[in-house]
């Protein structure tokens, strides 16, 4: 990087500007984005009839009373409880499903490997809407229904994302790596665990990160699977705070604070591991 | 490398740890199917539904600890998703709210409702509207009984602010031109006379049937639904259109009409921005959370000048319960039917501001300033149930409410309204025969 | 172990494939197998019931009362003038919103990948739409658009824009144009981190050894970097063109697919059919052409993008 800098010419006047369009640029984009997160937060420090009298206008006291509704009285707990069990296992088996697939993909050839990888991808062009119903059917033959895992073995199927992202990542490792563990009497479960997937970080990082926020934020199978109010995941609950009669502003904005805070949390976590394996420099080999 | 080991071994452990509380958790799939719990679907979110329903659960729980009641409820329209979905399933509730009329045939077709004609028939006495038929037509199904109804909904309610009235030299509207020349005076003020989002498509659908009840009356607008005669094509129901057109274009509606929803509506209305609003009762019980700061008026919409029946109003069974047959607890879900509309406990839902279909609960412990809008819904006799509840979807949900939306855009006639309905009227149930 | 001298001598000897035939599949399954599994299990089973289910006339709850009708739902379609808005809708969301959703994130995973001041920061905040959940979005954008309540229309009347002013979401022509921005705004920070992910892939000495011929910054992107892109970009595409076919809860939670089906796109009118309208079989029959729709760009991209596939 430094050899890079050193080498580089003076900025002119161009590269000036463009730097700056680029940055003003950069900053209306971040700003529309931070704008819902703000208004989100410091909406779910107002009361119900503060928002209504003026819903952008920003707080004038610090008032906590929704949260508490939320844990004290309210189910936020076990909304809480449930998504985190259901999403948690749920991506740590998808990433560990598509990796392996992926890897199958990449280092194995076989008659008929494009047309499965193809039929694999039916996964990421199918609304969850169009299974519902059939899915509902399905599990209740299982007697499964109202069970967490009706939940967790669906999303167990969404693997047709990693296995696009990580079989695309594997097929571009140079085959001089893999043939120099392949000489050194590697066989296909070592070049795995030991090159492959070290190697692939920041692209399990991005799986894990996308399917945690996409299983996390997804209502519409605990809509139909979930019998139980013990059983409600955080999305289900948040239609709690909303009727067709009304919407309870004030709680609904802490349970969306709470129900963003979670991914944001993991996609935070996973930054550093990203930046990390930049910095190891394991990929310049 | 060793990096590597430490992340797989945190991973597995980590892993591992969930995997066994979700095995904890995943065992009771479905409902225990031993004796002594039920389990209640509804869509009773808000506020004071939602507070009133636990006290009745609790309340029952304690005189019942055998068979405890249990409760969950869906808001919003995803309700639909969820009851239909449940009904078709192994494990349905013991117990379901639904809005009835075109539910209840569909659910009683398919044998999917307890008949409960001879309860009906033995309790009827204790309900208000109980032989008219905003309610007789929300649960009746080929001569049976399936559901009984929770609430008697009043749906062509005009509130108004009374002190931004008052502040403007307005009195409260006694009739409908009193309302036109208020809404003129507001606009003058650059003030939205009247509050109305219909991104959702019922809000000024029901504002036309208000029309509809006024200038057809019940019985027309009733044959038109079974199609035994009338058309929507006949020219009350497009002077009813007509009616909310020309409000639409004295500008008595707020510039987002088409796109802002109901709870955009009710904002509206609450934060002191417009003088009117016009939605059902089922407003006032949003109210048990928080009041708005001001006094509110309440009362039907006023008759067209002129029209054909002043007296007709909309207003029906709007909440009705039904016990699913496929529930595992009848005898006990009956019970709990017959406890849920008991007078003591209609009054703990009166208290909380819900238009209890129970005669006298209302009357002994409902909020002052709704005894009578609700005394007038309790004894109106042609009541007329909403027109998009009785109709099937396609007509009722579909057409009704995108073509009347594209009308208060400005983007069809009333003409066009009306013509669009009947073709698919048409299409759905068939030609209208006397 | 025998594998790896086959293996190893097969490829010394130039012909892969023989010996590895008969010592695959054992090495096969434990990674493609599981992930089948559950794919087959939980995935693909259900869509071959969605897909039964088009072929029938059924309610959506009354399982003793499915009547089969063979592909009447599906000539049904070519005289539903909803169904042919939506996918006409649908077809002009993919168009655009791939188109934006590629060069967005390649934009901006350049700019980040420039490595100036607050990068990082920047890389953070666009993928956030991504977490929020689209309820929040909904509600902010359906507020902020709203001629009545909104910002938007003071904003512009503010900056000498007011003959701009409009009804937005609440408008035929405007309506659809604005979720698309909407759905790119919210998804590009996905295809974003795709881009990163493979730019920090890319060896440093490529770009070395065009700057040390004289190009300067944009041209290394332009000629270097961005052609060893290539197959990312294939992916990106694929990706952004599927998603944005199946597009749902942006059209549900901001318009519904109204005013008046000016939004409806096939995923919101299939599922209203079933749910609303309580007739499965055609919601049905919509989402299996749905899914015909993004077989057919599927296997186009393949065409295009071989050198990927190998």
């Amino acid at each position: 990087m430094s050899v890079a800098r050193r080498n580089r010419p003076r900025p002119t006047v161009g590269r000036v500007l463009t730097v700056v369009g680029l940055y003003v640029l950069m900053t209306l984009v971040a700003v529309s984005i931070l704008f819902p997160v703000v208004w989100m937060l410091y909406s779910s420090i107002k009361t119900n009839q503060q928002i209504l009298n003026n819903v952008f206008s920003l707080p004038t006291a610090f008032n906590l009373e929704n949260y508490r509704n939320l844990f004290n009285g309210g189910q936020m707990p076990v909304w809480l409880a449930n998504s985190v069990i259901v999403t948690l296992v749920s991506v740590v088996g998808i990433a560990i499903l598509s990796a392996l697939a992926a890897y199958g993909f990449a280092a194995f050839s076989f008659r008929g490997k494009e047309k499965l990888f193809i039929f694999c991808l039916i996964g990421l062009m199918i609304p969850p809407q169009a299974l519902i119903v059939s899915g509902f059917k399905w599990m209740s033959l299982f007697a499964l229904i109202g069970s967490r895992w009706a939940l967790i073995l669906t999303y167990l199927g969404w693997i047709s994302f990693g296995v696009l992202v990580l079989r695309n990542f594997f097929q571009a490792v140079p085959k001089e790596i893999i043939e120099a563990a392949r000489i050194d009497g590697a066989n296909h479960w070592r070049i795995f665990t030991r090159i492959m997937l070290p190697l692939a970080r920041p692209s399990i990082g991005t799986v894990v990160v996308l399917n945690f926020m996409w299983v996390w934020n997804d209502f519409i199978y605990p809509l139909v699977y979930v019998d139980s109010a013990d059983r409600y995941t955080i999305p289900l609950g948040i239609l709690q705070y909303q009727s067709r009669l009304g919407v309870q502003w004030g709680t609904q904005m802490a349970a969306l604070s709470v129900a963003a805070g979670v991914p944001l949390l993991i996609y935070l976590i996973f930054q550093r591991q990203f930046i990390r394996g930049i910095l190891a420099g394991s990929l310049k080999g | 490398m060793r990096r590597n080991t430490r992340w797989g071994a945190l991973a597995a452990a980590g892993a591992a740890a969930v995997l066994v509380l979700a095995g904890c958790g995943a065992g009771d799939g479905g409902k225990s199917s031993s004796g002594g719990s039920m389990t209640l679907l509804s869509e009773w979110t808000d506020g004071g539904s939602a507070a009133s329903i636990q006290s009745t659960i609790d309340s029952w729980n304690k005189a019942n600890p055998d068979n405890k009641m249990t409760q969950r409820s869906i808001g919003n329209e995803d309700f639909m998703t969820a009851s239909r979905t449940a009904m078709s399933g192994d494990n349905p509730p013991d117990v379901l709210q639904f809005e009835g009329f075109s539910d209840t045939v569909d659910y009683a077709k398919a044998g999917k409702l307890v008949d409960l004609t001879g309860w009906w028939n033995a309790n009827k006495s204790r309900f208000a509207l109980a032989d008219s038929p905003g309610v007789t037509r929300s649960c009746t199904y080929q001569g049976k009984v399936y559901c009984v109804p929770m609430s008697s909904n009043a749906q062509s309610v005009l509130f108004y602010n009374a002190k931004m009235l008052a502040d403007n030299g307005i009195a409260p509207p006694k009739t409908y031109d009193d309302v036109v020349a208020a809404g003129e005076k507001l606009n003058a003020k650059g003030i939205t006379p009247i509050a109305l989002g219909d991104k959702d498509g019922w809000p000024g659908a029901q504002l036309w049937m208000t029309f509809v009840a006024q200038l057809c009356g019940t019985t027309m607008a009733d044959q038109a639904v079974d199609r035994k005669g009338p058309k929507w094509t006949d020219q009350c129901f497009t002077d009813a259109a007509a009616q909310v057109d020309s409000l639409r274009q004295k500008g008595f509606f707020p510039k987002g009409v088409v796109s802002d929803d109901y709870n955009g509506m009710v904002s509206l209305f609450e934060s002191g921005k417009a003088a009117f609003i016009s939605t059902g009762s089922w407003f006032i019980g949003s109210w048990q959370s928080a009041p708005p700061p001001f006094q509110v008026g309440a009362e039907y919409f006023p008759p067209v000048t002129g029209a054909a029946h002043p007296d007709d109003k909309v207003a029906y069974g709007g909440d009705v319960v039904g016990i699913p047959t496929g529930g595992k607890n009848q005898a006990e879900a009956m019970k709990f039917l017959d406890y849920m509309t008991s007078l003591d406990q209609a009054k703990v839902w009166a208290k909380n501001y819900y238009f209890s279909a129970v005669k006298g609960a209302v009357a002994a412990s409902g909020p002052a300033n709704i005894k009578d809008l609700y005394d007038q819904t309790a004894s109106a006799e042609n009541t007329l149930g909403s027109l998009d509840l009785q109709l099937p979807p396609a007509v009722g949900q579909d057409v009704l409410y995108n073509s009347f939306q594209s009308l208060l855009g400005g983007k069809t006639t009333p003409q066009q309204f009306t013509a669009a309905l009947e073709k698919s009227a048409q299409a759905t149930q068939g030609p209208s025969q006397p | 172990m025998a594998t790896l001298t086959t293996e190893a001598s097969a490829a010394a000897h130039g012909s892969p494939r023989v010996g590895r035939r008969r010592r695959k599949w054992p090495a096969l399954i434990p990674f493609l197998g599981p992930a089948l599994g559950f794919y087959l299990m939980f995935l693909i089973i259900p869509l071959a019931g969605t897909i039964f289910l088009s072929l029938t006339d059924w309610n959506g709850f009354d399982f003793g009362k499915i009547d089969f009708v063979g592909v009447t739902n599906y000539t049904a379609l070519a005289h539903d003038p909803v169904f042919k808005s939506a996918l006409w809708h649908t077809l002009i969301f993919v168009a655009v919103a791939v188109v934006l959703k590629t060069v967005g994130a390649l934009a901006a995973s350049l700019a980040i990948n420039e490595r100036l001041p607050l990068a990082t920061l920047f890389r953070g905040v666009y993928v956030m739409p991504t977490v929020i959940s689209m309820v929040v979005i909904g509600v902010v954008f359906n507020l902020a658009l709203s001629p009545t309540l909104g910002l938007i229309n003071p904003f512009l009347d503010a900056i000498g824009l007011g003959h701009y002013a409009g009804t937005w979401l609440g408008d035929p022509n405007k309506a659809l144009p604005i979720i698309i921005l909407l759905d790119v705004w919210q998804n590009f920070g996905i295809y974003m981190l795709i881009y990163i992910s493979a730019l920090v892939a890319i060896p440093e000495d490529l770009g070395e050894a065009a700057r040390v011929d004289g190009a300067s910054r944009w041209q290394e992107i332009r000629r270097v970097t961005i052609p060893m892109l290539r197959s990312t970009t294939g992916i990106v595409m694929l990706l952004a063109g599927i998603d944005s076919l199946k597009v749902f809860t942006t059209v549900y939670v901001m318009t519904r697919g109204g005013p008046d089906h000016a939004t409806e796109v096939l995923s919101t009118w299939g599922y209203d059919q079933a749910f609303t309208q309580n007739d499965v079989g055609y919601g049905s029959a919509i989402m299996v052409v749905l899914l015909a729709i993004a077989f057919v760009f599927a296997f186009v991209w393949l065409r295009f993008f071989r050198k990927v596939g190998e």
